[in-house]
């Protein structure tokens, strides 16, 4: 016998313990690598509009609709420019006149370049900072009310809880499109009509069916023995919620907070028909994006470019949580 | 029935062995249990007799027939899983039927089959019976006759009672050995439970570690067990084993206690043990003799009925524990001071470096 | 510590009866072991001895106080689940220290530290307590969890099965630790198991729990010696214990489809009737009243189980294990008569 040689699975571990976790060995590097470079190759694939969108904003403007299209090109930030500003065409005088000027910002340098005066800012940062006010707002009450609710549903035995939890779900069963004039003639009414308070309201009414639900989910797999242990152990059933309950849900209120955020940054019907200029968000207002004289193909993907960076920057701070959320039936009991 | 030969027979998953190399004989007829701890590779060793799973290297015969690369149908055996998978839209005698069925035998001959083997199961009043409707213990029995009914040329059973609850274990576990005493049927049973192992078994197969640690009939491995991981294994609980040194005749034990070790031992421990005389006395709780004249000084750390018996835990000077099987007229208050010896037949002595047991002869095993 | 007093306790879960008019008594200082199958209502007495279930009628009483409408965090009580109850976002350390940074007690650091470090060494565990409970073996979560409950010295240790999902050899040893720890600590403990080796080798005294109906209550000695019923008999005890349908003839004893005899030793026995001998009390011996072949053995090392059969009967004989025997053997054996349970035909103990 050699005691000492280790048993697959199980390193080191006493011979007496048995779980029937770790039932994989260890996968040769080889397959690690080929895994590794097909996922690459896929997810390139996956994102070849991005990247696609992500050089139009780069390119120059005949860059940006030549046909073959360019692939190599000399990056600049002219679509980033007039998607910021406001212009106007320059008489020959006023182009001497700003050429003497040392204090050009580089905007302006861009404009001037293309014979071009900036006369002003564009909307796109004021409807950027309205969309993430929104989606913060809608996002932050949606999810608070929804793991509250979800708690309720999942702990406790409510009259009618089967019928209400269906009800809450109902509320989802009606595409947008149906109820946008109803409630844009209510809103109207109420004075709600393109403001951050009617479009909060409205998005946080909206995705509060969906995460109430998928919260639900996550509490009814966190065993009530947790949560029990802390009231006998003399936690009032609050404290009980916060320090065990709300720290064991984190992947599902990450999950939940990304799948309503989301939803919220991205809707265009609602948002186009109940704002128009104080609350507009983004995504009605970015294929709007007119230059001078034609179609600003770059400003447009430079503006969609923006737009999708917040979304990413969300993603990547929940990951680690996501990852879990992802992997969650994987996960043992016990 | 086959005499099934497994000859260095291995499985590596990647670049770890689930089994090492292994030898092993199972005789035409024979109740051989493979027994261990759970991912020591009791179950990848009977599918690999199977063909549910490929060997990595070796060959397995079933008498003068290799069956090595052969496929799991053509190898004439019947598995039966931990979770019987009967078909609950069939009745018990279809279930039963469903493996003749399969090979295409007359209706006549499988409705005898089929009656045969219920009688043996004593399940023909269930035979008309949804598995749905029937109690656990005669599902199991429903799915043991449809293993039977084959007549195959081995059986392999991985861990068939481990779903069960205790009192249908009891039951199962003589069932099933009054009809492999019956049939003489050549089986391989897989379970971890010592217990069962030992009540079963014809020969015991113990593994750890993808290896194999002793192979031997239920009273070799209790009494004379190889090393100590099966000096520890079996047994509930296992043999009690306490380190010391050993010079000219008595063994010094940590906190003071002295033994002295009987005289046949004598010559195999000096012969077998290196210059610092280091080596592990073991002895079953069973082997515990109390007495007020006894050598060895412990405290009572607990003390607990099992029915039958009682079971002293003694606690030694160096804080180790003892366990005594004593008879339950026997109670001590915790805390008490209790001499014991031990009964110098049951005395088995190990290395502590090789962990092997020590012969008489002053071998190692 | 306290005494616990339930009187009278029924719980419904709608048709469900989970516990018809229980009462009971744990003493101070006393190791009450809840032994009883699957769905027998042992978990649902828990509950309501901690508040966490309501019972419908009845009342818990604790050291002469009523607990009816205290809240768990009032009962001062610690419970140990079978499973889950040790907080995977923290470290063992926290865990341990979790009850004792209730706002309840609000018990300053330096003292929880103290607390904690006893409660870790007397289950040696004070090398884990860094760890992240996630990465701990069974036992080690096992031993946790009764850490938590042993940190704070509560009026009340309530457990759950909690060594059921460890394997059979780390079982055994954290038995005996638990048992040592109560005893030394002296606390009041109710345990629940369906294990019936845990419940007579640490138990105090067992209260056997079926359907929800509090069959007996006794000493371990009581409940293998003198069961109640056969409900009682079978559960306690490996091998089972031989139940044999008996008929009385004129001062006579006839064991069914078998030609065993015995004399009746009571006078007032029905005439139907079942007789319960354990498989210790059949004993083997050459010159013994009755006969019978040996249909099957098992050996299990220290003892053997022999399978005897004479007419239709097969009864169980544990004898010790370096004993040689042969299936197939014409054997002789005796009963131990004053070991002998007299039950009716309903299973009543007479
Ligand atoms: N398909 C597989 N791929 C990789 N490793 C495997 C595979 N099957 C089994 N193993 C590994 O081989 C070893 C032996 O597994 P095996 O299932 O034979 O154990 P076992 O003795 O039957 O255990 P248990 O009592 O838990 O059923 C384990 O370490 C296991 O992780
Ligand atoms: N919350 C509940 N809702 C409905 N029925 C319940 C509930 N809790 C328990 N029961 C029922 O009450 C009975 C007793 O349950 P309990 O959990 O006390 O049994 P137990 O003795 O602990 O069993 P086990 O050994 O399986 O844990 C069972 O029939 C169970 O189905
Ligand atoms: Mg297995
Ligand atoms: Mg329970």
């Amino acid at each position: 016998m050699t005691a000492a040689t280790q048993a697959p699975g199980a390193p080191g571990s006493p011979v007496v313990i048995s779980t029937r976790v770790d039932k994989v060995g260890t996968r040769p590097k080889v397959i690690g690598a080929i895994r590794a470079v097909i996922a690459i190759i896929i997810a390139f694939i996956m994102l070849i509009p991005v990247i696609w969108m992500a050089m139009t904003a780069f390119k120059s403007r005949p860059e940006a609709v030549s046909a073959p299209p360019v692939v190599f090109f000399t990056p600049t930030l002219e679509g980033f420019a007039s998607l910021l500003t406001q212009r106007r065409q320059a008489t020959t005088a006023e182009i001497a006149a700003e050429l003497e000027r040392t204090d050009l910002n580089w905007m302006e340098q861009i404009a001037l370049s293309r014979g071009q005066l900036v006369i002003g800012q564009s909307a796109f940062l004021r409807q950027l900072l309205n969309s993430v006010v929104i989606t913060g707002l809608s996002t932050f009450f949606s999810v608070t009310f929804a793991v509250l609710s979800a708690y309720a549903f999942s702990r406790f035995s409510i009259p009618g809880k089967d019928d209400l939890l269906f009800f809450i779900l109902s509320q989802r069963m009606l595409p947008a499109v149906v109820v946008t004039i109803p409630i844009f003639l209510m809103y109207r009414t109420l004075g709600l009509h393109d403001t951050h308070v009617g479009m909060i309201l409205l998005y946080t009414a909206f995705n509060l069916s969906f995460a109430v639900w998928l919260l639900k989910g996550f509490i009814d797999e966190i065993p009530r023995e947790y949560e029990e242990a802390a009231l006998v152990d003399g936690y009032t059933r609050l404290q009980a919620f916060r320090k065990i309950v709300l720290p064991q849900a984190a992947t599902g209120i990450a999950a939940t907070t990304v799948f309503s955020a989301i939803f919220s940054w991205n809707e265009y019907a609602f948002a186009l028909m109940l704002t128009s200029d104080l609350a507009r968000t983004a995504p009605p207002s970015i294929p709007l994006v007119l230059g001078v004289g034609g179609i600003e193909w770059a400003a447009i993907a430079a503006g969609s470019l923006a737009f999708l960076i917040p979304a990413v920057i969300l993603t990547f701070v929940l990951r680690k949580h996501l990852l879990r959320g992802v992997t969650f039936g994987a996960i043992r009991k016990g | 029935m086959a005499t099934i030969t497994l000859d260095n027979v291995e499985k590596k998953f990647g670049e770890a062995y689930a089994v090492k190399p292994l030898n092993m004989t199972i005789n035409s007829g024979e109740f051989v249990v493979l027994l261990g701890p759970s991912g020591c590779g009791k179950t990848t060793t009977l599918r690999m007799i199977s063909g549910l799973e490929a060997v990595t290297a070796g060959s397995i015969r079933f008498d003068d027939r290799d069956v090595t690369w052969l496929h799991p149908s053509q190898r004439d055996i019947a598995f039966v899983f931990q979770f019987f998978a009967l078909y609950s839209h069939m009745t018990a005698r279809q279930n039963i039927a469903f493996p003749l069925q399969a090979a295409g035998l007359s209706k006549t001959e499988v409705t005898r089959r089929v009656d045969d083997v219920a009688a043996l199961l004593r399940i023909r009043h269930l035979l008309d019976t949804r598995p749905g409707s029937l109690s656990g213990g005669d599902q199991q029995r429903v799915a043991l006759a449809r293993a039977l009914v084959r007549q195959p040329a081995a059986f392999l059973m991985d861990e068939p009672l481990g779903a069960l609850d205790a009192e249908f274990r009891e039951t199962m576990r003589a069932e099933i050995k009054r009809l492999h005493i019956q049939q003489n049927a050549t089986t391989v049973y897989v379970t971890h439970d010592q217990i069962e192992a030992m009540a079963m078994g014809d020969k015991i197969v113990i593994m750890s570690r993808a290896e194999v640690q002793q192979a031997g009939t239920p009273a070799e491995v209790y009494y004379d067990p190889s090393n100590l991981f099966v000096a520890r294994f079996i047994g509930s609980p296992g043999m009690n084993l306490i380190e010391g040194a050993y010079s000219s005749g008595t063994m010094l034990l940590p906190g003071g206690n002295t033994y002295t070790v009987p005289d046949a031992w004598r010559k195999a421990l000096e012969m077998s043990l290196p210059d610092s005389g280091k080596v592990i006395l073991g002895f079953r709780p069973e082997a515990v003799v109390v007495s007020p004249e006894g050598a060895l000084n412990s405290v009572v750390y607990a003390d607990d009925l099992h029915g039958g018996y009682s079971m002293l835990h003694l606690e030694l000077p160096d804080s180790s524990i003892v366990h005594a099987r004593v008879g339950r007229e026997f109670s001590f208050p915790i805390g008490a001071p209790l001499q014991f010896d031990v009964d110098p037949q049951m005395v088995r002595f190990f290395n502590p470096v090789t962990e092997k047991a020590i012969r008489l002869n002053g071998g190692e095993a | 510590m306290s005494n616990i007093r339930l009187e009278n306790i029924t719980r419904r879960f709608g048709e469900i009866v989970a516990l018809d008019d229980v009462s009971l008594t744990v003493q101070d200082g006393e190791f009450f072991v809840l032994l009883g199958p699957t769905g027998a209502g042992k978990t649902t007495t828990l509950r309501v001895i901690a508040g966490l279930e309501k019972q419908n009628a009845g009342h818990v009483i604790f050291d002469a106080h009523s607990m009816d409408d205290a809240q768990p965090a009032d009962r001062d009580v610690a419970f140990v689940f079978q499973q889950y109850s040790l907080y995977p976002n923290m470290s063992v350390y926290d865990n341990l220290a979790f009850p004792l940074r209730s706002p309840l007690r609000k018990t300053p650091e330096a003292e929880i530290k103290q607390r904690v470090t006893d409660a870790a060494e007397k289950l040696r565990i004070n090398h884990l307590l860094e760890r992240k409970t996630a990465r701990l073996s069974g036992g080690e979560m096992q031993r946790v969890s009764i850490g938590r409950a042993i940190v704070r010295s509560p009026r009340v240790f309530l457990m759950d099965e909690p060594l059921s999902n460890l394997d059979a050899k780390l079982r055994e040893s954290l038995r005996v630790e638990l048992k040592h720890i109560q005893k030394v600590q002296h606390s009041t403990t109710v345990f629940v198991t369906h294990d019936q080796i845990e419940a007579l080798t640490m138990a105090d005294r067992i209260g056997v729990l079926d359907r929800g109906k509090l069959l007996q209550v006794g000493t371990p000695q009581d409940i293998y010696d003198r069961p109640a019923t056969t409900f009682v008999a079978q559960l306690v005890g490996t091998p089972r214990i031989n139940l044999l349908r008996t008929a009385r003839n004129n001062g006579a004893l006839n064991i069914s489809h078998s030609d065993l005899t015995l004399s009746a030793g009571h006078e007032n026995l029905p005439n139907d009737l079942l007789l319960g001998v354990r498989p210790e009390d059949v004993r083997l011996v050459n010159d013994g009243q009755f006969e019978g072949v040996i249909t099957l053995i098992e050996p299990l090392g220290v003892e053997t189980i022999v399978h005897i059969r004479n007419g239709e009967q097969t009864l169980l004989s544990t004898i010790a294990g370096n004993v040689q025997v042969r299936i197939g053997e014409a054997v002789r054996f005796n009963v131990v008569p004053d070991r002998i349970h007299y039950f009716d035909i309903d299973g009543k103990r007479i």
